[in-house]
């Protein structure tokens, strides 16, 4: 029987025993201590998955980042532009290198949440705070803007996204107490819009990212932890996805991508993790990260883009980093 | 066996109160001697000064505030009025129980509702921020001033009234201990930055956090941050996180120094008036109990400060309450945050446990130095201590978190335990002693199964203000397991967002929950202090 338990007591049980023996048997308050640590603790110890890059470090230098929540690829350019909580906006290359950066005029009341560039190579950024659209040249030289506070046409209360079709029309995603999409042309004239806030279908609350692929918009409906389908002329398909932490479920889905070969590409800010998604059958391809510090590791991830090999950048923002990732 | 068992207790005790208390004063300490470069950071330019006055001038104001409006609940709980003033007891900490960022977006639920909402950073929204602040701290003046009247000889209160001056006697009983709570909330609101950040207003609280996370203010008449224009601007100085962290402690310096200046008078003051609040307490006529007006706006103060900011949010929710639904989008949030909090008051119960063995005075200075230099400076101190390779298994786990909560409240568990100290303690234990009982028997046989209540009491409170602590945890984040604080502070603004009142409030529940334990225990403890007062 000695010999058995021997066998048994190796890794956490012997950990329990070694920390048991060394403190006061009576000492009953360690026994639930050691356990609730380990419990926590070896989760911890689970494979990661690793990133073949990592790229950009904490601080408001080139090539830093605090907190960054977006990211858009450049795909004439083969660069990225990110945004982050100093509300500022940089260009880096496919290595990580910083090319250029600025900052957006105001940024006291708020920071933009979303990034995009356009087909006319421009840099769109939903100025959430503001209640605008800006429009910046790739050296980052203000070319135009528009919007105003307000729930009229053409007014934003905080938009997040902005998303473009074949056709050149703008879609501008937006939340708080009127949560819509709105439509312009390049010049920010409005056109129309569609969608409302609530739970049931043809409905959404916190749309926080949109991508459009052909005449299908995918929509990150934050918080009602699911991914919408809808056409770009303002029809309503379906929902993928419901709240939780499993395959295909999600929790708070903040970004939201295409892959080259179809598949999305949703980041979600509640589970710490990147899922791809099958369009058409709603289940789960892939995940990758989880909960924590080290890479391969996310936290409060805001989204993610893929470039035209397939690789996947995401914006690890708690980590004040970006990761790439390769499947 | 026994002084083997006391050395290992010993040893224990002062290992975890070292890497708790100790470490991370040191750390402070070293930084400020050691850091020519940080030194910089203390000019006193216009900026600075600008800050450090806007700093003092709104705490200054939420402690003045909070102080107000405790008279009338302070009045209603020390002269008290029969049944009504019981439930006032078990109301009045509630707000204080619950977290900050409950109170700011509550407030702005409340205004939003309204249609008062003041635009951000304007006059009306410092004060908002004041009035926040002001709401969530004012059971801290109530409760000192309650205890300074009920302490007071009722003979006194009874000529008092018979001279007819009961209410200026009442008010100057309560001046003293009303400015030393006054003081204790200029304190504690200085160290707050979870009101102020969301709108945008630069207090000294929301620059530690700035300057620790980037290297420069985030305001927008910095120096530093001014320079970073146009497109291609001249590039931004690259900082070390120890630089920033050097830099951060700076920044709170002047600060943390008037903290424990004030902190210090408190003392002495509080001292002082213990040591004149030792009267009889005899039973009351009625002629000097609480009008029934002052009972009455003492609810209605409770009221407003508690119960409305809950009603708001509750009123803004858009979608129909879903419990299942709710549970599903929070639940690793808040066992992460409920796990946190448990391990710390594990580890608070076994400091407390160990501090009944020997009174040491030392550690609960520097436990109380801890939570007087904040919730932020821990948590920078405690990063910069274990951000390291060979210390990864600390800071990339709980055990960072567990630290910063035990530093950061560790020194309500010592001043439980410390209470077994006082008498009727002391002749008990001295009974003991006489009766041939050895130390670990007075221990473990005498004490712990008469102070248990109050320790857990203790550790229990420890674990509550873990689980709603802004500044360290926020510093501390990422986390694993992650809390729901630092999710829910990215959601303060001032739109109804479902998600954020969904959140704050199945935090809130599980705090009132807890707090409802901790109610339950210090009632078993008050219990067998007053059954141990017979016996002695």
């Amino acid at each position: 029987m000695e010999e058995d338990a021997a066998k048994i007591a190796c890794g956490p049980r012997r950990a329990i025993q070694r920390l048991s023996s060394i403190l006061h048997p009576r000492f009953s308050p360690s026994v639930p201590l050691c356990l609730c640590g380990l419990i926590l603790f070896l989760p911890g110890c689970r494979d990661r998955d690793q990133p073949v890059a990592v790229w950009l470090s904490t601080g408001i230098g080139p090539a830093q980042v605090v907190y960054p929540r977006a990211i858009a690829y450049d795909k004439a350019r083969d660069q990225f532009v990110v945004v982050d909580r100093m509300a500022r906006v940089q260009r880096i290359d496919r290595g990580g290198n910083f090319i250029a950066a600025w900052r957006m005029p105001e940024y006291m009341m708020g920071k933009p949440v979303g990034v995009s560039v356009g087909p006319d190579g421009n840099i769109y950024i939903p100025d959430t705070h503001y209640q605008r659209i800006m429009v910046y040249s790739p050296d980052g030289q203000l070319i135009r803007q528009w919007g105003k506070p307000g729930t009229g046409p053409g007014e934003f209360i905080y938009p997040t996204d902005v998303a473009f079709d074949a056709r050149g029309r703008v879609f501008v995603s937006e939340y708080g107490d009127h949560d819509r999409i709105q439509v312009f042309d390049m010049s920010g004239k409005y056109l129309t819009e569609f969608g409302t806030f609530g739970d049931g279908d043809g409905e959404f609350s916190r749309p926080q990212s949109i991508a459009i692929v052909g005449d299908a918009m995918y929509l990150a409906d934050a918080c009602n932890h699911r991914i919408g389908v809808w056409t770009i002329n303002g029809k309503f398909v379906r929902n993928i996805g419901s709240v939780g932490t499993g395959p295909g479920q999600f929790r708070f889905p903040y970004g939201i991508d295409v892959t080259p070969d179809g598949k999305l590409l949703v980041t979600e800010f509640g589970n710490n993790r990147v899922q791809l998604i099958d369009p058409d059958s709603g289940r789960s391809v892939r995940q990758w990260g989880h909960a924590g510090r080290e890479p391969g590791e996310l936290a409060y991830p805001w989204a993610a883009v893929a470039d035209v090999r397939g690789d996947v950048v995401i914006v690890d923002a708690g980590n004040n980093r970006l990761q790439v990732a390769r499947w | 066996m026994f002084f083997k068992s006391a050395f290992a207790f010993s040893a224990l005790f002062w290992l975890v109160a070292g890497v708790c208390f100790v470490a991370p004063l040191s750390w402070i300490a070293v930084t400020l001697i050691s850091n020519r470069n940080a030194l910089d950071e203390l000019r006193l330019d216009s900026f600075r000064v600008q800050l450090l006055t806007r700093t003092i001038a709104y705490n200054a104001s939420v402690a003045v505030v909070a102080t107000l409006i405790a008279i009338p609940a302070a009045i209603a709980i020390g002269r008290g009025r029969g049944i009504w003033t019981k439930p006032l007891l078990l109301l009045l900490p509630i707000s204080l129980l619950l977290p900050s960022i409950a109170f700011e977006y509550g407030w702005k639920q409340t205004l939003r509702l309204t249609g008062a909402f003041p635009s951000p950073q304007s006059g009306g929204d410092i004060v908002r921020c004041v009035w926040t602040l002001a709401a969530w701290l004012w059971p801290i003046p109530a409760a000192m001033g309650a205890m300074a009247l009920r302490r007071v000889d009722a003979s006194i209160l009874e000529q008092a009234s018979l001279d007819g001056v009961l209410g200026r006697m009442t008010l100057r009983i309560l001046a003293k201990p009303q400015a030393v709570a006054c003081a204790i909330v200029f304190v504690l609101a200085s160290q707050e930055f979870a009101v102020f950040e969301p709108s945008g207003i630069s207090v000294v609280a929301t620059e530690v956090r700035m300057v620790f996370e980037t290297g420069a203010y985030s305001s927008n008449e910095n120096p530093i941050t001014q320079t970073f224009g146009a497109a291609g601007g001249e590039p931004m100085g690259s900082r070390g996180q120890n630089a920033r962290a050097a830099a951060a402690i700076f920044t709170a310096l002047p600060l943390t120094v008037l903290t424990i200046v004030i902190a210090v008078v408190v003392w002495v003051a509080a001292r002082r008036l213990a040591v004149e609040g030792e009267m009889h307490v005899g039973p009351r006529a009625s002629i000097v109990r609480a009008p029934a007006w002052v009972v009455a706006v003492a609810y209605l103060l409770i009221g407003i400060t508690s119960v409305l900011p809950i009603v708001a949010m509750v009123m803004s929710l858009q979608n129909r309450v879903d419990a299942v639904r709710i549970w599903k989008t929070f639940s690793p949030q808040i066992l992460g945050s409920l796990s946190l909090a448990m391990m710390a008051m594990c580890v608070a119960l076994c400091l407390s446990v160990l501090q009944l063995s020997r009174k040491r005075r030392v550690v609960i200075v520097l436990a109380s130095m801890c939570f007087l230099v904040g919730g932020q400076m821990l948590a920078i101190g405690l990063i910069r201590l274990f951000n390291h390779q060979a210390t990864a298994i600390v800071y990339d786990t709980f055990m960072i978190a567990v630290l910063a909560y035990v530093s950061r409240f560790g020194w309500l568990a010592l001043a439980g335990a410390a209470t077994t100290w006082q008498r009727p303690w002391v002749s008990l234990r001295d009974m003991a002693a006489v009766d041939g009982a050895s130390s670990g028997q007075i221990l473990w046989r005498v004490v712990l199964p008469l102070a248990w209540p109050t320790l857990l009491a203790a550790g229990l409170l420890v674990g509550v203000l873990s689980m709603t602590e802004v500044a360290a945890t926020v510093l501390l984040s990422p986390q694993n397991p992650q809390p729901l604080v630092p999710m829910l502070l990215g959601w303060v603004h001032l739109q109804r967002y479902d998600a954020m009142i969904e959140g704050t409030l199945l935090l809130c529940g599980v705090v009132v929950l807890a707090a409802a334990a901790i109610v339950g225990v210090a009632w078993l403890a008050r219990r067998s202090s007053i059954a141990l007062g017979r016996k002695s």
